[in-house]
């Protein structure tokens, strides 16, 4: 096929369990910092204590977002929006900043029918059902919020922004569990590839750190139970991880025609090169333990950018620190990669950020670009004692990337058997 | 009188006289006072006030219905002793500001929700529903529509405790 529109991305915003904003976020994911926390000390704690509910979660521990979005938004917008709306929100201004659109936006210099959104959720807006499923329960119809579906919708988050950014192109919300938001970028790529958008921002988020998800996932044996310090508890691929922990938080990317980003004088951080979707068919819940769709999936990403595998420089995991998944996934980049699989300075940073669900692939995009943008690795924590079945040079310390055109890879994948990986390139 | 002028039928009429019988000067102040308790008549509303008397005189006159500044006088239908005007302006003003974040000074008896305030039609409903608990009363769906200003939020909830 031939191509003539590349697709780069020229905005970066986050907002994670390790910090606010990117820069705070980048910090500690270089330093090595974790951002798992046990729940009794965050503020939502007390107001399941008030409701009765939480006391006997069999987890205790999240990876809470470090800054409160509350405190970010003006408080009358805040109250319209559910939480991962918020998040979404905060990601995306930072992501239209970092690109410097605001100010065209401003000036009425950017056509808003050339911009899309594509902005993903793994569950959409839990917490506001949920709360307002306690107040029906307590206080009868009549005082169920009239913002309820509006706030709990799936594509909240991405009409959301939508609004803020004037964005008339196709706003999409992609959902596929925990690969939602490597899925987003991968639309939105297509999106812009087509020629159906010139500006897409892409992303993810996710708000379900509440006890009805914690007890779910925890009781189809997801979540690590260990009791013990919470920043040690994820551990990918080491041999006494136990199940992820859950995190919170949201990812953007500014993704642009390249056509479109030079015109303007753009900087650009990285070039999207290729993606690959696919699904397993092989269980609702567990990952095919042979990795098929995985591989596929990476396969088909490095086909689509043409990409010799032996550019391929550094792997931000999808690995959760779940005992199947972590091995399986190892499997895929050995499929992929060849021998070229154990060159390669591969990370998961979810040991930091746990696992964000339908935000992980978003943030760990951030987190990929800006490890190709700095050529610096980010660590891999808990990592102390590598599982045997895993071989693979994971970086335990920020690690330096090499110079010259490299591509990092970023891999996701969701319940339902969903698979999504993207490549992305270096610039000079 | 009302076919001869061809009168819309959202036009209402007072027919106190049914009940209230021949109260000869008193009428229009009895049956316009019942109409605003009703809410038949609201502050701002247009009202037609015509009356032929002995010898057959004859009067009419276009007024507007006045913003109700204070509670309507016969409180002995309701034992607690009813909010002012006031007192009600300023509850509702804390929630719109908790709702839609209208400074508490703006939200005055003569400003429209939606034109004034720019409470948009589901704020509006939180503020119906918030206002419902902080003052005890009901405010019908069909009734919300007639809210258009805050005094006449402020007058329904006045009628509806003096009726209470």
């Amino acid at each position: 096929m031939t191509r003539t529109r590349r697709v780069v991305v020229t905005g970066l915003g986050t907002t994670s369990p390790l910090g606010g904003d990117v820069t705070d976020t980048w910090d500690g994911l270089v330093a090595g910092r974790s951002g798992v926390r046990r729940l009794a000390d965050s503020a939502a704690f007390a107001s399941w204590a008030d409701a009765g509910i939480g006391a006997d979660l069999p987890v205790g521990i999240a990876a809470t977002a470090a800054v409160e979005p509350t405190e970010v938004l003006e408080r009358v917008r805040a109250r319209r929006l559910d939480r991962s709306s918020q998040f979404a929100l905060i990601a995306a201004i930072e992501a239209w900043r970092d690109a410097g659109l605001d100010g065209p936006q401003e000036a009425g210099e950017l056509d808003g029918e050339r911009v899309g959104v594509a902005m993903a959720s793994g569950i959409g807006g839990v917490q506001t059902l949920l709360s307002n499923y306690d107040t029906l329960r307590a206080k009868g119809a009549r005082r169920v919020s009239p913002l309820s579906v509006p706030m709990l919708m799936a594509n909240a988050p991405a009409a959301t922004i939508s609004l803020q950014i004037g964005a008339r192109a196709a706003v999409n919300t992609p959902v596929s569990a925990c690969a939602s938001g490597n899925e987003a970028i991968a639309l939105a790529t297509d999106q812009i590839r087509l020629g159906r958008a010139d500006v897409v921002v892409a992303g993810g988020t996710e708000a379900a750190i509440h006890p009805l998800p914690i007890a779910a996932f925890a009781n189809m044996m997801a979540l690590s139970k260990n009791p013990a310090d919470p920043t040690t508890v994820s551990r990918p691929w080491d041999t006494a991880r136990d199940g992820f922990v859950l995190g919170e938080g949201a990812g953007a990317l500014v993704l642009e025609s390249e056509e479109h980003a030079l015109a303007r004088g753009a900087r650009i951080y990285a070039v999207v090169l290729g993606t690959g979707i696919t699904a397993d068919s092989h269980d609702i819940a567990q990952p095919d333990p042979e990795g098929r769709g995985g591989t596929r999936a990476i396969r088909r990403a490095l086909e689509d950018g043409d990409i010799d595998p032996a550019d391929v420089a550094h792997v931000n995991a999808h690995a959760t620190s779940t005992p199947l998944g972590d091995v399986a996934e190892a499997g895929m980049l050995h499929a992929t990669l060849g021998g070229h699989a154990t060159d390669v300075v591969v990370t998961s940073t979810k040991s930091m950020t746990g696992h964000l669900l339908g935000g992980a692939g978003a943030v760990e995009g951030v987190a990929t670009v800006l490890a190709l943008h700095h050529r610096l690795s980010p660590p891999t924590i808990n990592l102390d004692d590598q599982d045997p079945a895993v071989e693979l040079d994971i970086a335990t310390k920020a690690r330096d990337l090499p110079h010259g055109d490299i591509v990092g890879l970023n891999n996701s994948f969701g319940f339902g058997g969903a698979n999504v990986a993207v490549a992305f390139g270096s610039v000079r | 009188m009302a076919r001869a002028m061809k009168l819309p039928p959202r036009v209402r009429i007072a027919r106190d006289i049914v009940d209230a019988g021949n109260t000869s000067a008193a009428s229009i102040p009895l049956a316009l006072e019942r109409m605003v308790s009703d809410g038949d008549a609201r502050p701002g509303d247009l009202a037609l006030l015509v009356a032929f008397g002995a010898g057959l005189a004859y009067a009419a006159q276009v007024v507007t219905v006045p913003l109700t500044r204070e509670a309507p006088a016969p409180t002995q239908r309701s034992r607690r002793t009813p909010m002012s005007t006031e007192e009600i302006r300023a509850a509702l003003a804390d929630i719109v500001n908790e709702v839609a974040g209208v400074d508490q000074d703006d939200v005055q008896l003569d400003k429209s929700f939606v034109d004034d305030l720019d409470v948009d039609s589901l704020s509006m409903v939180e503020v119906v529903v918030a206002a419902e608990e902080k003052f005890g009363v009901t405010i019908p769906d069909d009734e919300v529509k007639n809210l258009r200003t805050v005094g006449d939020a402020v007058a329904y909830i006045e009628r509806a405790n003096a009726a209470a």
